[in-house]
Parts: structure tokens; sequence; C-alpha cells
């Protein structure tokens, strides 16, 4: 092994750093750079003021198809591979700029955006794209609006209808919402 | 024929100057997210960022409108105009078949790059 060059360390702790800012997992950004543990979770501590969470990753395929996840996920997956193929910006940077671009869809698209946790974490997003790299999820057509969405791998895509063009009948009534709608209701009575 | 209007020509240039404008800048500002943004290969993009004032101003006072409609598919646009959900989700879907026009194939190719963009993409992370 070389020895690690100066300037490319200060582009990893620039990314590392990025990614902590996202809310990256040690996890994560272990994989992504090569910089010490030791020195990531120092920076963590600077960025975010508390010490990394510890415990596994989120480890889930299945969480990527419910409804809500699945568009959100599919959402993120699009801007990624956009960047990853078409723009200079690819690998671990893709992952932070598509990112960015699906948090600031996911705001904009929210109706009444009360809690600020984005449905798909940074963390989560990075799972995907291991889901993807180890073939275990793929990308089908809806044939519908033709538009890519995130499926489990090898499932037939024959007569595949997305998450949108064919939500499920209780897509969208989640317990929050219908708290809120409650209490609204009481507030006006 | 008929001539158009001095106001809509002038209208159609004020558009074509204000698009190549925020292009440069949306590129300038964030190269590779401004190329997602505006859907723009590099080529493309890095000819648009070295265009200078003078050569803006000539390319957008053209008699039509340089900028194009990018959901310009029947398909594409009826599946986005119909009305799920209440509308909630129309940017979501909007925002997701936008991102995934360039990567995906245009209809008639679609036999080969299918198969590509079924591939995982994510090779570098």
């Amino acid at each position: 092994m070389s020895r690690k060059s100066v300037a490319q360390e200060a582009e990893e702790i620039l990314l590392a750093s990025d990614m902590i800012r996202l809310g990256a997992r040690l996890q994560v950004l272990q994989t992504e750079t090569s910089l010490s543990y030791d020195r990531l979770a120092r920076l963590y501590r600077e960025i975010r003021k508390a010490s990394p969470p510890k415990g596994m990753l989120p480890y889930s395929v299945d969480w990527f198809m419910t409804w809500l996840p699945n568009i959100h996920a599919t959402m993120f997956y699009s801007h990624f591979q956009f960047l990853n193929t078409h723009t200079p910006s690819t690998g671990t940077r893709a992952l932070i700029d598509g990112y960015r671009l699906y948090l600031e869809q996911a705001n904009a698209g929210r109706p009444e955006s009360t809690d600020s946790e984005p449905v798909l974490s940074f963390t989560r997003a990075w799972m995907l794209l291991r889901f993807f790299d180890s073939n275990m999820l793929q990308l089908s057509d809806c044939t519908r609006c033709g538009g890519g969405f995130v499926a489990h791998a090898y499932e037939p895509k024959a007569d595949f209808i997305c998450a949108i063009c064919q939500p499920p009948p209780r897509a969208g009534k989640t317990r929050a919402r219908a708290a809120k709608k409650t209490r609204r209701v009481a507030n006006t009575v | 024929m008929s001539e158009l209007n001095q106001d809509l020509l002038a209208d159609i240039h004020e558009i074509n100057l204000s698009y190549l404008m925020l292009a440069q800048r949306l590129l300038r500002d964030d190269y590779a997210t401004g190329m997602a943004r505006l859907g723009f290969d590099e080529d493309v993009a890095s000819l648009i960022l070295e265009l200078s004032p003078a050569q803006l101003v000539r390319l957008a006072s053209s008699g039509s409108v340089i900028c194009g409609f990018r959901m310009n598919d029947y398909e594409l646009l009826s599946a986005l105009t119909r009305d799920v959900l209440g509308g909630i989700l129309q940017q979501a879907h909007s925002a997701i078949l936008l991102a995934q026009q360039a990567t995906r194939a245009p209809i008639g190719s679609q036999a080969t790059q299918a198969s590509q963009a079924a591939q995982p993409a994510g090779q570098a992370v």
C-alpha cells in the first residue's frame, strides 16, 4: 500500500462531512471513504455535536416495497442514476447530489410538511444502492406510465403497474394523518 | 402567411434568452445537479456553459422557441395528468419520469436499452 496523499484525504474528509450533514451513519462513511474509524467518529462529533448512533443499519429489502417508501426510493434512484451515468458526478458524489435533489423534491411534494424527517434517510438511500449492486432489486417498467420503479429482482415485469398509477386502496391514510384530521375537526368544533 | 405579432416575437426572444441564462446559471452553480435539472447531456452542457453573452443573444433571437418541451410524449403526459389521490403525487411522478427520460430508452430502441437500464447502475459505489 502506498502512503495516502494529503489531497485525497482532504477530499475524503469533505465527502464525509457532506454525508454526515445529510444524516449518514458511521458504517456508511467507513465504506465510502478510506478514513479511519477514529477520525470519522471525531468528525461526526464535530459536525453533529453528538456521538454517532450505534447498532445495526436498517437492513430490509421489503421496506422499499411498501407504498410510500417505494415512491421515494424510486425518486432518489432515478436522480442518482442520471447523475451517475450522464454527469461527471459519479459514485459517492452522485449519491450525495442525488440525495440532495431527492430531498428537495420530497419536501416540495408534501402537502403538509410538519415532520422534517424525510421518508428515505441517507443511510437507507445508500442501502438501496447496495441492494441494486448485489442484484437484489431491479427497476420494473410500469405498463401505464413507462417509468421504472424499484422492485424485487427477478420479479416478472410483464404487467407491472407502479405505485403511483395504481395506489393501494388505503394509500396515504396513515395513522398520523388521521390523528391530525381529528385534531383539526376538534379544533373547529 | 400572416406576420406574427411583434409583441409575441419579443416574448419568444425573452423566453429564449432567459432560458439560456438560467441554464448557464444552473450549470455554473453546480454542474452535475444542473445537468440533472435541465436534462442536458455532457456535450450540450459544456457547450452552453462556454457561450458568450453575444452568442446567447444571437441564439435567442430566433423566431421560434429554442427550449423543447420535455414531456413531449403522449403516454407520459397522459400518465402525469391522470388524477390519482387528488394529485398529491404528481410532482413525485413527474420528477421520476423526467429523471429517467435520459437514462432509459426512447421509444423504439427499447429492446436493447431496457435490459441495460434494468441492470444496477451504481457500480462505482
